[in-house]
């Protein structure tokens, strides 16, 4: 009895479960069949929707647009390739400047002088050779000169800021190491100097020997100058007379006829003629007038005295001797 | 006379107003200062004591990297008279005398000049054709004989 009883109570379970899911089939049905009129509906929509999308597609194809986005990807991708992620950070820093530069280029007087540019270099398709001499002649033309000066002046500008981005650059670029340090240790650790290496031993003493300090006094020695050179010259005193080292009156005024005398005696000459005394004279009065010591060739033109008389006079060197014999400073000069 | 005069032996070989100068002014500084001296004028040398020549010594500005003038004017027809007239002006301001007067105040001081003979009959030149003031013509073993003891200058 007990199973009996058992057996009814789990079919009445079982139909109440059959029964909840009819009810669920059916509302699933009625979902389907919802779905499948709504489809119905909208299927002849949904194609007008996509024969239209289709066209315009087809249409833009024709226009190139996809050509265009296609060109576009590879730009973006040469782009990506071709630069840096420091470029692109330094992009970032210059987007104002090259604003700047993009609206500069747009103003109205450079875009007429592109423009103009542009138009000469269409004119002057298919234009003569141009000779050296057709540039000479050329550069004789005003407007010709006015555009070489723009372009000066332009090249000025270019050249200077050149000159101020070799600099900048280079603090951009260390700027942006900064920047990265962090992320590269492995580059900073290269880039730090590596100890010195201590030189061995032996050869230490070897190079200090090879290379001995230069002081710069070594190159600095001072010259014996002109007035330090050894006395050259005979060899004479005369009592009452100073004299300088080459045998020369120190003072020219110290000079009297004796002392003419008693120097021509001390330089063996032979006794003082008519003929010394006029070169004497003329060698005083030249020396008085110029402050120079006549030399040779001035003594004979100045005294009237022949050049060979001269050395026959005053013999073997007739400027110094008749100078000495003078009271006279020794002459310069070459002649 | 002392003993061991000093002496010089200059060769001149040049002719150019820049090369015969500092022979001729070489040769009178010795013998203003005392030394014994003889000038041995050789190949173009010769034109500083030929009668005909003395008086039109020129400069040669085309390859000396010191003139004034590019070497590329300086070929041109007449540059080296001009050259010449302009470095004679030169020399006239300092007093210098031309090479003719220097020839003979070289003689009138005891220098003594000679010419070359074998650069003189290469030049079909004789001794009438040189200066007075030319002593004789000897070979370039006589220079040597002469030279012996002496300072030996070659411009």
């Amino acid at each position: 009895m007990v199973t009996t009883s058992n057996n009814v109570s789990e079919l009445a379970a079982l139909r109440q479960e059959i029964a909840e899911l009819r009810a669920e089939m059916r509302s699933v049905l009625e979902h389907q069949r919802a779905r499948d009129e709504l489809m119905e509906e909208l299927t002849p929509i949904l194609k007008e929707v996509l024969q239209v999308g289709t066209e315009k597609l087809a249409v833009l194809e024709q226009r190139g647009y996809f050509a265009f986005g296609r060109a576009g990807l590879d730009v973006v991708d040469r782009v990506v390739t071709g630069f840096t992620p420091e470029d692109v950070t330094a992009l970032g820093e210059n987007v104002v400047r090259i604003l700047q530069t993009v609206r500069g280029m747009t103003q109205p007087a450079v875009l007429a002088i592109a423009d103009e540019a542009t138009r000469a270099v269409e004119d002057a398709q298919g234009g003569e050779p141009m000779s050296w001499r057709g540039l000479l002649h050329a550069s004789r033309d005003e407007d010709v000169q006015r555009g070489l000066a723009t372009m000066v002046a332009v090249l000025r500008r270019v050249g200077q800021a050149a000159h101020r981005g070799a600099g900048s650059r280079k603090e951009g670029s260390e700027r942006l190491r900064q920047m990265l340090a962090p992320s590269r240790r492995k580059d900073a650790v290269t880039t730090t100097p590596p100890p010195p290496r201590p030189a061995p031993l032996a050869a230490r003493p070897l190079n200090e020997h090879l290379a001995p300090s230069r002081k710069p006094a070594d190159f600095c020695e001072a010259r014996p100058v002109k007035g330090d050179r050894p006395a050259k010259g005979p060899v004479i005193s005369l009592p009452g007379v100073t004299l300088d080292a080459e045998g020369f009156l120190a003072d020219a005024n110290a000079w009297n006829q004796d002392v003419a005398v008693q120097m021509a005696r001390a330089l063996n000459m032979p006794a003082l003629t008519e003929t010394h005394w006029k070169v004497i004279e003329f060698a005083r009065k030249e020396f008085a007038e110029t402050g120079k010591s006549p030399n040779v060739r001035r003594l004979s033109v100045g005294s009237g005295v022949g050049v060979k008389e001269l050395y026959a006079l005053f013999p073997d060197a007739p400027g110094k001797t008749a100078a000495r014999v003078a009271g006279i400073p020794k002459p310069g000069g070459c002649l | 006379m002392e003993t061991a005069r000093r002496k010089i032996a200059i060769i001149c070989s040049k002719g150019g107003l820049d090369e015969a100068y500092p022979a001729l002014i070489l040769a009178n500084a010795a013998r203003m200062s005392g030394i014994d001296c003889f000038v041995f004028f050789t190949f173009y040398g010769l034109d500083v004591v030929t009668e005909k020549k003395v008086d039109h010594l020129h400069v040669n500005m085309v390859g000396n990297p010191t003139s004034p003038v590019p070497t590329m004017l300086a070929g041109l027809p007449g540059m080296e008279n001009f050259a010449a007239r302009m470095m004679q002006k030169k020399m006239d301001e300092l007093g210098m005398p031309p090479a003719r007067e220097m020839i003979k105040t070289l003689e009138e001081s005891g220098a003594e000049l000679y010419g070359c003979q074998l650069a003189m009959e290469m030049m079909k030149l004789e001794k009438k054709d040189l200066l007075p003031q030319v002593k004789d013509v000897i070979t370039a073993g006589d220079f040597y004989e002469l030279s012996e003891g002496a300072q030996i200058i070659f411009v």
